[in-house]
C-alpha cells in the first residue's frame, strides 16, 4: 500500500542529500561549544532573530538562517526548524519512539499475528540504481498502511479468512516489489468478495508503480478514481498524478512532461481537502528540476531573498545548492558559505595535501577580503575574520572593522568574539576584560557563552578572578533529545566525554574549559594547590587537580605537599580514605613513602596534568584506566620540560594531535572558522611560568617509543614500582604488602609495568603469601 | 586453505600498482566518485549499505550517491554500521540478526568477492560486533571472502579480535588519536602490528601521510574528498616508496 508516501517520496524525487559518512571511530564531541545551535531555548533565539557566534562548521542550511539574518530577512520557527533539519526529513524521521511498531517492523509484526502465514524476518526496501546506487522504493507509511488495512480486513473478515490470506500474499508480492522486480499479483481467488477485488486493484497499481510501470500504475489508480465504492479512491486521483510525474522524471520525454503536468493542474484544481492536493507544487518543482533548472533556479532565488521565509524554504535552499553545484545558476550565499568553510580545492589537494587546508584558508581569506571591501556586507566581514591570523597583514583592517560593527547588529556577537581571537594576546588585558565582561552582560546563548568565558579567562585579573571564568557549562547536559538540541539530527555517530563534568561519567552539567585545563597544567604546584582549595569549584574537579597536584607533589618529592594534597584528598576520594589518612598517621621514613606510592599503584588514572588523567569513581575495583610507569628524578637533574601540547587538549575538537600551540583554538575548538585562536595565558600564570617550567624539569611523562617498547628512564630516574617492591622485600610483615604485591600485578597487566614488575611482584606474592586472599585473587601475572 | 587460496588469487592479480607487493584497494565512500581513471589493476571498495543502530532499532540503506568505475574493478562491498550515540543503546539478538542481515543483503551483488565490515564500538560493546561478524559469517554465501576494519589500536594491544572469523583486518592508520603518530613510526621503523591476525592488510588516507609500512600486505586507500586522479597518484606514489 503507498498512501501517505507522498512526502517522504519527495526526498528522493529530487536529490538524494545523504550525508557523507566518513570512516572511522565515532568522533569525540565539543561539549561546550556547539555549531548546531544549541537546545531548544537557544534555537528559539536564533529563529527569533538573535544570531551569536556564526560557526564555520555549521550546516549549511543553519549557515543561510546566518546570512538570512545578517541581510536583514526574517527566519522564525518553522523555517528555522525545518533548516536545522537534515533536509527534507520530517521531525519524526528522528524521533524514534513516535516510530515504534512501525515501518516494515511493525507490518512484519501486524502479519506474523496471522495464524498459518509463512515466516518473513527481513524485507528490503530498496532497488538497486545505476552506478551501484540504491534507490529507496517502499518508505514506512506503505508499511503503516498495509499494517493498518490488515489489522481491518482481519478484524472485519476474521484471521483465518482464506481471503485475508489471499490479500497477504498480494501485499507479499507488492512489497517484494521494493527490491525486486515481481511479475505481478498472486492469482486472484475464484470466489474473490468484492472487498478483496477492491484492494487488488489497489495493490496491482501500487505493484505496478514499484515496478516502474507507470503507465499500468496510471491507468490502474485511474479506475480506482472511477469506482465510487472503492476504498482507495480518495487518494487515487494523486496517486495517478504522482505515477505519471514519477514517468516522466524517469522517461524524460516531453510528452510524458506533459502528461505530467496536465495531471498535476487537474490535481491543483480540485477542491481544498482532497488527498495530495498540496502535493502538486511539489511535483511540478521536481518536472522543472528536471526539464527546466534554469527557471526552477530563478524562481528558488527569488523566493529565498524574500523577506519572509516560504513555508518549504528548506526544500528550496537545498535545491538551490544542488542546482548551483551543478552550475545551473551563481549564488552569493552559497559563495559565503564556502568561503566560510575554506575546503581545499582539488588543485590544492594535488600540490601538496600536507598544506592543502593552509592554502584553503589562505585562498578564501583572499576572497572574503576582496567581497567585504567591494560590497561592506557584514556578512564578509565575518567571513573574513573567521579565516584570519593575528600576524595577517589584512588583520589590522578587520580588526578595526569588527570593532566598528554597532551593538544592535546581528553580526556583533560574532564580530566581538573574532575581536577578541585576534587580539587577545597583544591587547591590554584590563581593556579585554572590560570588553569581554560587557559582552557576557548580554543574552547570550550557552555556547557564546563558554566561548567568549573562555577568552575572558585567558586575561584572568588574577588566580580567583581565573576561578570565576575557569568552568564551562555544558550543551544539552539533559540529553540532546530531551534539550530539543539541533544536533541531534545531524551527528549520529559522536559522543561526549565522560568523567570531566562535575558528577560522575556522563553526569553533570559543569566542568573545567579546555583553556582552563590547559592553563591549569601550566601553573607551578602551589598556584595549583591553592586553585583546589577553591570551594567555588565543584568538589569532582577540586579532586581532579587534587590528585593530580598528589602526582607533582611525589615528583617534585616535596614532603608537605605530599602531605597536604593527601589530607585533602582524605575528603575529595573518600573510597581511599584510609590509604591516605594512613600517609600522615605513618613517621616520616620508608613506610610513608611506601605508604605514599601505595596510593599510585591502586589508582589507575592518576597523572601530573589534567590533560591525560582519568577520574576515579566508584568503588576501588570500578576505577578506569590503565596505569603508567611511575618514575621519578633525583634533585638537581632535570629533564628538559615537555609540557603537553595545545592539541591534546583540543582533542575533541578539529585538530590533529601534532599540531602546533599557535595553531590550536581552545576557546571554539575550531568550529568557529580556521583562523588561529592561540591560548593567550593569563598574566598572573605568565608571571609564575618560571617556577611551573623549573617543576616540569621533574615531570617523566611516559610516552613509550616507536618499537613499542618501553622508553628508556631519564639518568637518575627511580621507578615507583621497584621501590615498592624493595620495600615488600625488606618488610615481609608489613600489613599493607600483600595488597601492594596484588595491585603491582594489576599494574603490570593494565599498562605501566617496569621492568616485569608485575611478574616480580607475582613471584613474591605467591611464595611469601600464597595462602592469602591477595594470591588468590592473583593467579596469574601479564607482563 | 580458503583464506591461503584467497591471499594467492589476489596477489596473482597484481600488476603494476601493485609492484611493491601491496595489492592497492581504492576507498569509494558514500558521496559521487568518478573512478573511470584508475589502471585496471587497482580494486575498488564501494561503499554499499549504511546501517545505523538507535536504541533496539535497526535502520539500513544502500548507497545513495553514484560510483563510475570500470567494470569489474569494484570488488569489495563495504557496509559500514554504527551506533546512535544519542540514545541509549539495547542490543538484542533480533538487532544481531537485522544487522547481520543488512550487512548480507549488500553482499548480494554478483561482482562482490569481499564483503568489508566497517563497525566501530566501544569496549562494552565488542560482543555485539563478534556478533554480527559471526553471524555475516555464517550466511555468507560460499566463495566470499570476509573482511573488517579496525581501529589500529585493536591490532596492537587488545586480544579479542582473534576472536573474529574474517579472511582480512584492515587496521585503520588515521583519525587514531594520540596513539596513531608512535603507531605509524613503529610500522615506518620496521614494525609490525602486535596482533598476527591484524597482518594481512592496512588502511591509510590521503591526508595522514604513512612513512612506511610491511610488505605483502593489502593497502586500502582512504580519501577525505572525492578521488581524483591526483589525489590517486600521490596515494599510490607514496605507498610505491615504503
Amino acid at each position: 500500500m503507498v498512501r501517505r508516501f507522498g512526502a517522504a517520496l519527495a526526498a528522493v524525487l529530487l536529490v538524494s542529500a545523504g550525508a557523507a559518512h566518513a570512516s572511522g571511530p565515532g568522533t569525540l564531541e565539543p561539549w561546550y561549544v556547539d555549531a548546531f545551535g544549541g537546545g531548544r531555548a537557544d534555537l528559539a533565539k536564533l529563529y527569533d532573530g538573535r544570531l551569536g557566534v556564526v560557526m564555520a562548521t555549521t550546516p549549511k542550511p543553519q549557515l543561510y538562517i546566518a546570512w538570512r539574518l545578517l541581510h536583514g530577512q526574517k527566519v522564525g520557527v518553522k523555517a528555522g526548524e525545518a533548516l536545522s533539519t537534515p533536509c527534507c526529513d520530517p521531525p519524526w524521521r528522528y524521533d524514534y519512539a513516535l516510530r515504534e511498531g512501525k515501518g516494515p517492523e511493525g507490518w512484519l509484526a501486524a502479519r506474523g499475528s496471522i495464524p498459518g502465514v509463512t515466516a518473513i524476518s527481513y524485507i528490503d526496501t530498496e532497488r538497486s540504481g545505476p552506478d551501484y546506487t540504491s534507490i529507496p522504493t517502499c518508505f514506512d507509511e506503505a508499511f503503516d498502511t498495509a499494517a493498518a488495512t490488515l489489522n481491518e480486513r482481519a478484524g472485519r473478515h476474521g484471521a483465518a479468512s482464506p481471503s485475508v490470506k489471499a490479500w497477504i500474499d498480494s501485499q507479499d508480492a507488492v512489497f517484494a516489489a521494493c527490491s525486486n522486480a515481481v511479475a505481478g499479483l498472486p492469482a486472484e481467488p475464484a470466489d474473490a468478495p468484492g472487498w478483496l477485488k477492491q484492494d487488488r486493484a489497489y495493490q496491482a497499481a501500487a505493484l505496478a508503480l514499484y515496478n516502474q510501470n507507470f503507465d499500468a500504475a496510471a491507468a490502474g489508480f485511474a479506475a480506482i478514481a472511477r469506482d465510487r465504492t472503492s476504498p482507495w479512491r480518495a487518494s487515487a486521483s494523486y496517486l495517478r498524478a504522482r505515477s505519471l510525474a514519477r514517468a516522466a522524471m524517469v522517461r524524460k520525454s516531453p510528452q510524458d512532461f506533459a502528461a505530467a503536468r496536465k495531471a498535476l493542474k487537474e490535481l491543483a484544481a480540485t477542491p481544498v481537502g482532497t488527498f495530495g492536493r498540496g502535493e502538486a507544487a511539489k511535483l511540478e518543482r521536481a518536472l522543472l528540476y528536471r526539464d527546466q533548472p534554469a527557471e526552477l533556479f530563478r524562481l528558488l532565488d527569488k523566493e529565498l531573498a524574500a523577506r519572509e521565509p516560504d513555508p518549504d524554504i528548506a526544500v528550496a535552499f537545498r535545491d538551490y545548492t544542488t542546482l548551483a553545484a551543478k552550475g545551473v545558476g551563481q549564488a552569493e550565499v552559497l559563495d559565503w558559505i564556502a568561503t566560510m568553510r575554506a575546503v581545499p580545492t582539488d588543485a590544492e589537494y594535488a600540490a601538496a595535501p600536507e598544506t592543502a587546508e593552509a592554502a584553503a584558508r589562505v585562498r578564501g581569506l583572499s576572497h572574503a577580503v576582496e567581497r567585504w571591501r567591494k560590497t561592506r556586507d557584514d556578512a564578509w566581514l565575518l567571513a573574513a575574520l573567521s579565516l584570519a591570523n593575528p600576524d595577517e597583514a589584512s588583520a589590522g583592517d578587520l580588526v578595526r572593522a569588527a570593532g566598528a560593527v554597532k551593538a544592535d547588529a546581528p553580526a556583533y556577537v560574532s564580530a566581538q568574539y573574532h575581536l577578541g581571537r585576534l587580539t587577545l594576546a597583544k591587547t591590554d588585558a584590563a581593556a579585554s576584560r572590560q570588553r569581554l565582561d560587557g559582552l557576557l552582560k548580554r543574552d547570550l546563548s550557552v555556547s557564546d557563552r563558554n566561548i567568549v568565558t573562555a577568552q575572558r579567562a585567558q586575561v584572568a585579573a588574577d588566580a580567583g578572578d581565573f576561578v570565576t571564568h575557569a568552568l564551562r557549562t555544558r550543551i544539552c547536559a539533559e540529553g540532546s533529545v530531551a534539550g530539543g538540541c539541533a544536533v541531534e539530527h545531524w551527528r549520529r555517530d559522536s559522543y561526549q566525554p565522560g568523567s570531566v563534568y562535575d558528577r560522575d561519567g556522563s553526569d553533570g552539567r559543569l566542568g573545567f574549559g579546555e583553556d582552563a585545563r590547559a592553563v591549569i597544567d601550566r601553573l607551578p604546584l602551589s598556584a595549583r594547590m591553592a586553585l583546589a582549595k577553591d570551594t567555588r569549584l565543584p568538589a569532582s574537579l577540586r579532586l581532579d587537580v587534587t590528585l593530580t597536584n598528589y602526582a607533582r607533589a611525589l615528583a617534585l618529592a616535596d614532603e608537605a605537599a605530599i602531605l597536604g594534597t593527601a589530607r585533602a584528598l582524605e575528603t575529595l576520594l573518600p573510597q581511599m580514605a584510609e590509604d591516605l589518612r594512613r600517609i600522615r598517621t605513618t613517621p616520616a621514613g620508608p613506610q610513608r613513602r611506601f605508604a605514599q606510592l601505595f596510593i599510585l599503584a591502586k589508582i589507575p588514572g592518576v597523572r601530573l596534568d589534567l590533560v591525560d588523567y582519568t577520574r576515579p569513581e566508584g568503588t576501588v575495583a570500578q576505577f578506569q584506566y590503565y596505569w603508567t610507569d611511575w618514575i621519578f628524578l633525583p634533585k638537581g637533574k632535570p629533564v628538559a620540560p615537555r609540557p603537553p601540547p595545545l592539541a591534546a587538549y583540543q582533542a575533541a575538537g578539529r585538530v590533529e594531535p601534532d599540531t602546533v600551540d599557535a595553531a590550536t583554538d581552545l576557546s571554539c575548538l575550531g568550529e568557529c572558522g580556521k583562523g588561529a585562536a592561540p591560548l593567550r595565558s593569563p598574566d598572573f600564570a605568565s608571571v609564575m611560568s618560571k617556577a611551573a617550567d623549573a617543576e616540569r624539569g621533574y615531570f617523566h611523562r611516559w610516552t613509550g617509543t616507536a618499537s613499542g617498547e618501553p622508553e628508556a628512564p631519564p639518568p637518575g630516574g627511580v621507578s615507583a614500582w621497584n621501590e615498592m617492591l624493595d620495600f615488600a622485600r625488606a618488610n615481609p610483615g608489613h600489613a599493607q604488602v600483600p595488597e601492594a604485591l596484588y595491585w603491582l600485578v594489576r599494574v603490570g597487566r593494565w599498562g605501566g609495568s617496569h621492568e616485569r614488575s608485575g611478574k616480580r611482584a607475582f613471584e613474591l606474592l605467591h611464595a611469601r603469601y600464597p595462602q592469602s586472599a591477595w594470591a588468590k585473587r592473583s593467579p596469574y601475572f601479564y607482563d | 586453505m580458503r583464506r591461503v587460496a584467497a591471499a594467492l588469487a589476489v596477489l596473482l592479480a597484481a600488476g603494476p600498482a601493485a609492484a611493491s607487493g601491496r595489492p592497492l584497494v581504492v576507498w569509494a565512500w558514500e558521496r559521487p566518485e568518478d573512478l573511470t581513471f584508475l589502471p585496471a589493476d587497482v580494486e575498488v571498495a564501494a561503499h554499499m549499505a549504511f546501517v545505523e543502530v538507535v536504541g533496539d532499532k535497526v535502520a539500513a540503506r544502500g548507497r545513495w550517491h553514484p560510483l563510475r568505475v570500470a567494470e569489474g574493478q569494484p570488488t569489495t562491498a563495504v557496509v559500514h554500521v554504527q551506533i546512535d550515540r544519542r540514545r541509549p543503546l539495547a542490543w538484542t539478538d533480533r538487532t544481531t540478526e537485522l544487522v547481520a542481515r543488512s550487512v548480507l543483503n549488500a553482499a548480494d551483488a554478483p561482482w562482490v568477492r569481499t564483503l568489508q565490515l566497517d563497525f566501530e564500538v566501544r569496549a562494552s560493546e565488542r560482543p555485539y560486533l563478534l556478533a554480527v561478524v559471526r553471524a555475516v559469517r555464517a550466511g555468507l554465501r560460499p566463495g566470499l571472502r570476509l573482511s573488517m576494519t579496525a581501529l589500529a589500536s585493536w591490532c596492537e594491544t587488545e586480544a579479542w579480535l582473534a576472536d573474529a572469523p574474517v579472511d582480512e583486518v584492515a587496521p585503520m592508520l588515521f583519525r587514531m588519536g594520540p596513539g596513531g603518530a608512535r603507531i605509524r613510526a613503529k610500522l615506518a621503523a620496521g614494525g609490525d602490528f602486535a596482533g598476527r591476525h591484524c597482518r594481512s592488510a592496512l588502511a591509510m588516507a590521503t591526508d595522514t601521510p604513512l612513512d612506511g609500512a610491511p610488505e605483502g600486505r593489502r593497502v586500502y586507500l582512504f580519501n577525505p574528498r572525492s578521488w581524483t586522479p591526483a589525489d590517486f597518484e600521490a596515494a599510490r606514489a607514496r605507498v610505491q616508496a615504503w
